[in-house]
């Protein structure tokens, strides 16, 4: 039985006898009455010759007609249209295309084997949300997963076993949902899963890898070779997929990589997908084929292909970068300039200390401003009487370390339509909710007015109105932007490190695996800290993500500061990593500083390099323990922060 | 059928658990303690150290230690190592403990001692809920292991009139109740070109069977019915040091001694090893909010 006779009469008649000739003959008609009209001299060979093309091109429509009705080829021709128009720039849609893959999969092109665990996941991952905490996906998430294949075996098990129509044993029906991996599978392919590992659990990849990854049409593969109508155009777009493959292998040769691979939640996942695309400026999937392609000659100039890929997607995102985002013109001064500093940048990454959220730091220190059901977004004022309207906003923090900061309330309005030529743009007042004594303390140690703050206790939220100044009568749409700053926020961070002194060979052959398992589980060899604003991360060894240092070898420091906020780091007033009776060199700079730059806006703000050094001598107990000895280190920073919350409203004077 | 099978397979689990106990006879007298492998035991005492330890509180690792061993046990020492001394500070990382005696008849339970770690927590860091600190307990002591077995002696091993005792090519052992164990003995002997008496080879295999290693073994002496018998552990010059390290934790022992009489006879083998022995552990100290 063919896909549209499951899929309804409508569908049926539409591919049905009649329906199908007169589309084929509305397609190829003309090719025929063309061929049956050339009569004359070698009027013999012309006409077999027109026959032959007619019935060539019969041939061929049918057999594509045909193939529609595979759902193999349906899934193919879909797969490809997805992998060729991709769509994550549109989030909802990209799942409802991955979505309808997923079950077309499950229901049609794996005969149904899979409807049981597709649907459970369906209902688990989509309607129920799937865990975002990484740790809870680890423990939760795959232990999730069994259970659901376990459910969905079960239940078509049994579903088999007293269905008489399906003609399956128990085994049979459990054994098939098996299959369900393949759409599951596929479909966290779909919205991003290996783009949310790159994002954010820094998994890399080389782009061997990455090619395989991101040029290999998958669900077009998954149908092309499932499809049971093996008729021409099945094979066809078979032969072709077989070339590419072989094509796209050929210019990646593998090479192994081990990560760890985890789930998230679908949302997450897009969202790092529309990342990826967007803000890192990479390559699409053609592209990224292309430089292969380029690159397969490049030994002849004496540079390794995988190099020369690299420096080719390199330069793309710096012109990327500079041409789209910077918006400076190519071959001028200002895109050199631009080019020069995206690459100066790309170097200091290239020495990227990471840092990783501190597990056992479940209460980080956030801000956040949130409006709630009563913001009143449209209104209607009578004109003639003057009417200032009070737009309430919360300022919801949370402070588990019960730190003692400012923080400084302002808000704006922006007539939208304005252009930065003629701004339509002002300040308003802040009012409301801050509480005197508060007030008092904040304007005493700040010297600024009563929209200034002193944060004491845990969750000290805060409510207040934004005001438009008395001169100003609101009328239309505006942008109102609340902003919080943030100052004198404490983040620590702590990084672990062993000190082995001077071994032999033999003792490190049996200790060093020991002292790592024991000491640095999974990424914990990385700084770690709360997932405030943003924390310090940094790193020092032999290379800076190696934690065993030995005595007498080189060791390097690194450090960095990562927004890990949604706002803006607007100063640095001090760093410190307490490295106490480690010598460096050049200077201390590495180790302390104040009143840091911060890089301009424009970049974002999300790194901040700080001074890397040399350390040159450890102090005693670190140089040469009888075994090895293990000590955590800590790095802090006080920084100002600033958070934005724009709502649009409108006023309408009646 | 299926029913059978299931009953015999419960039968051989229970067996299996069965023979896994270390229950020593009721009959001592008969009991050989020299016998398979043993070695220290240790265990923490019941919360000490606690299973949850609170910030800037004081705890004891209050230490076990149970000579299993068939000999006694010297220059015992056990360290601490790896301990963040920031969360968790130790009175002291290392200490030594008197040597222990072997289990034997008058000891069947074998020695044992008491070690106290004096300890304090830190702080957490910032507002961590929680810290585990993994370590290591290192053990390392002295002690011996002897070897002995009845041998016979036959220069003429193959010979049909002789109705003595048949020596043994290979035999093998399951240890000397101790982690140094001799595994198995193979004997090769030859008569003489004059058919007056022979030689015999003796070839040892030292392994260590432990939880741990076993470091330094050297061979103490050997004798073949009270002579002194020739024993190297490379068979081409002297060596008395099995070369035992981190990595190779097993060695030949090759002894030689000529035959004097021409009829075949039984004779105790008596072949004796000193050894040091290192043991870790991995461990954790978990300090909670």
């Amino acid at each position: 039985m063919g896909l549209f006779d499951k899929l309804g009469s409508g569908v049926k008649g539409a591919s049905s006898g009649a329906a199908k000739n007169s589309a084929l003959k509305g397609l190829f008609g003309g090719t025929a009455t063309a061929g049956s009209k050339v009569v004359s001299g070698a009027a013999g060979a012309v006409s077999a010759a027109g026959t032959a093309v007619q019935g060539a091109a019969w041939a061929a429509g049918k057999s594509i007609f045909e193939s529609f009705e595979d759902p193999g080829y349906i899934l193919f021709v879909a797969g490809m249209l997805t992998f060729f128009i991709p769509t994550f720039e549109n989030p909802l849609l990209t799942k409802v295309i991955a979505l309808g893959l997923m079950f077309f999969s499950a229901f049609f092109v794996l005969g149904g084997k899979a409807i049981f665990t597709t649907t459970i996941f369906f209902v688990w991952y989509i309607y129920l949300n799937a865990p975002t905490d990484i740790n809870t996906i680890i423990v939760k998430g795959f232990l999730s997963l069994a259970v659901i294949f376990a459910l969905g075996m079960l239940a078509h098990g049994l579903f088999s076993k007293f269905s008489k129509s399906r003609g399956e044993s128990f085994g049979e029906g459990m054994m098939g949902e098996l299959t369900a991996f393949i759409p599951i599978g596929l479909f966290l392919l779909h919205v991003g899963l290996v783009e949310y590992l790159i994002t954010y659990y820094n998994l890399t990849l080389t782009n061997t890898v990455k090619i395989l990854l991101y040029c290999i049409p998958w669900w077009a593969l998954l149908g092309a070779f499932t499809a049971k109508n093996k008729n021409t155009f099945v094979k066809i777009s078979q032969v072709i997929l077989i070339i590419y493959l072989v094509g796209v292998i050929a210019y990646s040769l593998p090479k192994a990589y081990g990560q760890e691979s985890n789930l998230a939640g679908v949302d997450q996942l897009l969202q790092a997908r529309q990342q990826a695309s967007q803000t890192t400026a990479q390559p699409k999937a053609y592209q990224l084929f292309l430089f292969q392609v380029q690159c397969y000659t490049s030994y002849t100039t004496g540079e390794d292909p995988q190099s020369c890929v690299e420096r080719k997607q390199e330069d793309y995102e710096f012109n990327y970068y500079c041409t789209e985002i910077a918006q400076t013109e190519a071959e001028t001064s200002a895109y050199e300039q631009c080019i020069k500093e995206q690459k100066e940048k790309k170097e200091k990454e290239k020495i990227k200390v990471s840092g990783i959220s501190d597990p056992t730091i479940k209460k980080p220190t956030r801000g956040e401003l949130v409006t709630d059901q009563f913001f009143p977004r449209e209104l209607t004022v009578p004109a003639n009487e003057p009417f200032r309207m009070k737009y309430p906003i919360e300022l919801k923090i949370s402070n588990p370390r019960e730190q003692n900061f400012l923080v400084e309330l302002k808000c704006n309005f922006t007539k939208v339509g304005s252009t930065p030529e003629n701004s339509d743009s002002f300040i308003g007042v802040v009012s409301g909710g801050v509480p005197q004594r508060l007030s008092a303390e904040a304007t005493s140690l700040s010297g600024t007015e009563a929209n200034t703050f002193f944060v004491e206790g845990e969750n000290p939220s805060q409510s207040f109105y934004c005001v438009p100044p008395f001169d100003k009568q609101l009328n239309g749409s505006y942008r109102l932007t609340y902003t919080a700053d943030f100052s004198g926020l404490k983040t620590t961070s702590r990084l672990g490190r062993a000190f082995i002194g001077t071994k032999d060979s033999e003792w490190k052959k049996e200790w060093l695996n020991k002292i790592i398992e024991a000491h640095f589980p999974s990424r914990t060899y990385l700084s770690q800290g709360p997932e405030d604003f943003a924390r310090m991360n940094f790193g020092f060894g032999h290379s800076a993500n190696y934690p065993l240092i030995e005595d007498g070898k080189s060791i390097l420091l690194y450090s960095m500061i990562e927004n890990i906020g949604q706002g803006e780091i607007t100063k640095v007033n001090q760093y410190q990593i307490h490295l106490d009776s480690f010598g460096v060199s050049p200077d201390t700079s590495c180790l302390e500083g104040q009143n840091y730059p911060v890089p301009d806006s424009k970049y974002g703000r999300k790194d901040i390099y700080l001074p890397s050094c040399s350390i040159v001598s450890l102090p005693l107990e670190f140089t040469n323990p009888e075994m090895y000895v293990y000590h955590e280190f800590e790095g802090e920073i006080d920084y100002n922060y600033r958070i934005k919350k724009e709502e649009n409203i409108r006023v309408v004077l009646s | 059928m299926k029913t059978s099978l299931l009953a015999l397979l419960l039968v051989l689990v229970l067996l299996l658990f069965s023979g896994c106990g270390t229950t020593i006879p009721q009959n001592q007298v008969a009991y050989n303690f020299k016998t398979g492998i043993s070695e220290l035991n240790w265990v923490f005492l019941t919360n000490s150290p606690p299973e949850k330890i609170y910030p800037y509180s004081s705890f004891k690792m209050i230490l076990m230690l149970d000579n299993q061993a068939a000999y006694p046990l010297t220059n015992g020492k056990v360290s601490v190592v790896g301990l963040d001394n920031k969360y968790f500070q130790l009175d002291t990382l290392t200490q030594n403990f008197e040597p222990l005696e072997g289990r034997d008849l008058k000891n069947p339970l074998g020695g044992q001692t008491q070690l106290v770690f004096s300890g304090t927590a830190g702080r957490l860091f910032t507002n961590a809920e929680e810290y585990v600190g993994n370590y290591f307990l290192l053990f390392s002591y002295n002690s011996q292991v002897d070897f002995v077995d009845t041998v016979c002696m036959n220069p003429h091993q193959y010979d049909l009139y002789d109705s003595g005792c048949k020596s043994n090519p290979r035999n093998s052992y399951s240890g000397q109740g101790a982690p140094l164990a001799v595994t198995q003995m193979e004997q090769i002997s030859y008569p003489n070109q004059n058919d007056n008496g022979g030689e015999v080879e003796f070839r040892l295999r030292l392994q260590s069977r432990g939880r741990g290693q076993v470091l330094n073994a050297t061979l103490i002496g050997a004798k073949l019915g009270g002579e002194d018998l020739y024993c190297s552990f490379d068979s081409g010059k002297e060596d008395r040091n099995a070369g035992f390290n981190d990595q190779k934790q097993e060695a030949l022992l090759f002894c030689k001694t000529i035959m004097a009489q021409e009829s075949s006879y039984t004779t105790p083998l008596f072949v004796s090893f000193s050894y040091k022995y290192v043991l870790q552990e991995r461990q954790r100290l978990w300090l909670i909010k």
